[in-house]
């Protein structure tokens, strides 16, 4: 953690107006770095990556450079930094993200996208600092032309500033997607009322005693139907083009949820959140560390007996053996965050069911054995998702 | 002039030449359509549908659970969950006048020990599959699929 916050990025004039503001610094970026999308400010949640080739813009007074190598070195501590902040201006925020432990996300001023596109008025980004702090990542370069004339730049206020989401605008982004985010934002907002349930509550409560969830699967969806940090996740990547004309596409949950044309998009959402917890717990009890073994003791034959052809692991039982995940392709390369083993599960059930013109519920030849069996192993808490029946 | 363009056709057909032979050829006796269980664990030896493309393809697979490299080849990857471990895939081919044997074996080694040993032999006959799974305690279950006749194809 420490060289996380050993080398780290400032925000100048952007967020401290009142600073006197030094002469940029501008750097260019050699890899993808991930960034990170922030739904309350208290919490940043993986939202993708930014493209090598994007230029970023540091106050040149927060960046050392070795005069002989030209190397950057992002000097003051994490606290320096702090301190000459204002408590109420947007910080720097840890979050697990992709294969790092605890990255330091950031918010930079993102000067110029790798595809030449500025990012809309002052872009924001939060940019995982580990990526950053790579050797050979960052390269000076000149500054981006300017803007035309004509072009108003436009001063962020305060409203602004403290919605990060709300500047976050990817180029070529598709409506669909900005609107999806901006409901996965006001989903999260902690004091939005967006998120105040229906009454009754969204699952169903039998005569039966009361039936309890695994408390971790609560971090996907809870029984009232607030999304957790895991749901966020899971969420966002549902929400990337490559997967979102699947996931919400007529009828796209099958029997699992009959009423899911009639839902909003927020419920719909909601319902697949609630289809992911149910398929957590079958196979793992939501245990993202779960290893899934080969075989099981039959009390009807009292005999061991194979269960699967090859160790599993974590909430939605992947291949543990990261060379048969590789042939599913790179969504699935790691599966050691909770946020890989979505993508990786995500990427499975697009390919082999929605995108083969099946449904959740539709398909034989799904890569899970509760799915297969869905009438005996999901249907049962799927029915109780009020919205879906 | 002409000797010149005689030359440079000679080389792009050698080259052209090279470069298909070090192509894999697809497997002569795979056929594409919908494969039924005749034998084995439902739950292990699920049915499944071989596209024509995917016939032809460098990979096999079939359905869910289990697909096959067809070229002869060796992988090494470091595990992205315990840092002490690594997984070698192990992809061979032997192909005869009436069959296709592909065989892979998975391994996880953890300080140098092996964890998991796992190999999968997939026989491929016209219209006939036959699978055989055995881990480091030995043999452990068996598949069999037959291709189904396809009604449309059939039709007369």
């Amino acid at each position: 953690m420490k060289q996380f916050f050993a080398a780290w990025i400032l925000i100048g004039g952007l967020f401290a107006p009142t600073m006197s503001r030094a002469a940029d610094l501008y750097v260019q970026i050699q890899k993808d770095i991930g960034i990170g999308h922030s739904s309350d400010q208290v919490n940043v949640s993986a939202a993708g990556s930014l493209r090598a080739g994007s230029i970023l813009a540091i106050p040149e007074q927060f960046v050392k450079l070795n005069p002989t190598s030209r190397q950057i070195d992002l000097g003051k501590t994490l606290a320096a930094w702090a301190a000459d902040f204002a408590p109420d201006r947007v910080t720097p925020r840890s979050f697990v993200y992709r294969d790092q432990t605890s990255a330091a996300f950031f918010p930079v001023r993102v000067a110029r996208a790798a595809d030449g596109s500025r990012l809309g008025t002052e872009p924001v980004k939060w940019i995982a600092l580990a990526s950053l702090a790579k050797t050979g990542n960052l390269k000076i370069v000149s500054p981006p032309a300017a803007p035309r004339a004509t072009a108003k730049r436009e001063v962020p206020s305060e409203a602004t500033m403290k919605c990060v989401a709300c500047t976050q605008a990817v180029p070529g982004t598709q409506t669909a997607q900005q609107d999806a985010q901006q409901i996965l934002t006001l989903l999260n907002a902690t004091a939005s009322a967006s998120n105040a349930l229906p009454k009754p509550p969204l699952a169903r409560r039998g005569t039966k005693p009361a039936y309890r969830r695994p408390p971790m699967c609560s971090n996907i969806i809870n029984e009232e139907g607030r999304i957790g940090t895991w749901g966020q996740d899971i969420a966002h990547i549902m929400f990337e083009p490559r997967y979102i004309g699947g996931f919400f596409k007529s009828n796209a949950l099958g029997k699992f949820c009959p009423k899911f044309n009639q839902l909003s998009t927020e419920m719909k959402t909601r319902a697949w959140l609630w289809f992911w917890a149910t398929l957590a717990e079958k196979e793992s009890s939501c245990d993202p560390k779960k290893p899934h073994s080969t075989h099981y003791y039959n009390r009807a034959t009292r005999r061991t007996e194979r269960l699967n052809p090859t160790p599993g692991w974590g909430l939605w039982a992947m291949e543990k053996d990261v060379n048969l995940r590789r042939a599913r392709g790179p969504a699935c390369y790691n599966i050691r965050t909770v946020e890989g083993q979505a993508r990786c599960s995500i990427d499975i059930m697009n390919r082999r069911q929605l995108r083969r013109n099946h449904t959740a519920s539709s398909d034989a030849e799904s890569y899970w054995g509760p799915v297969r069996r869905g009438d005996q192993q999901i249907m049962p808490n799927m029915r109780r998702f009020q919205p879906c029946f | 002039m002409f000797l010149m363009r005689m030359r440079i056709l000679a080389l792009c057909t050698l080259l052209l030449g090279s470069v298909s032979a070090f192509a894999e050829a697809p497997i002569a006796h795979l056929e594409s359509g919908r494969y039924e269980r005749t034998r084995g664990e439902p739950h292990l030896c699920l049915a499944f549908r071989l596209s024509a493309g995917q016939a032809k393809r460098s990979r096999v697979e079939l359905g869910p659970l289990y697909s096959f490299s067809t070229k002869k080849s060796v992988h090494r990857e470091p595990s992205d969950l315990h840092r002490n471990c690594e997984f070698i895939e192990t992809n061979s081919r032997e192909d005869y006048a009436d069959k296709t044997v592909l065989t892979k074996n998975n391994v996880e080694l953890c300080d140098g020990k092996a964890k998991s040993d796992i190999t999968i032999r997939l026989t491929i006959r016209s219209d006939h599959l036959n699978l055989d799974l055995e881990d480091e305690f030995g043999p452990e279950y068996s598949c069999a699929w037959t291709k189904a006749n396809d009604i449309r194809e059939n039709a007369n």
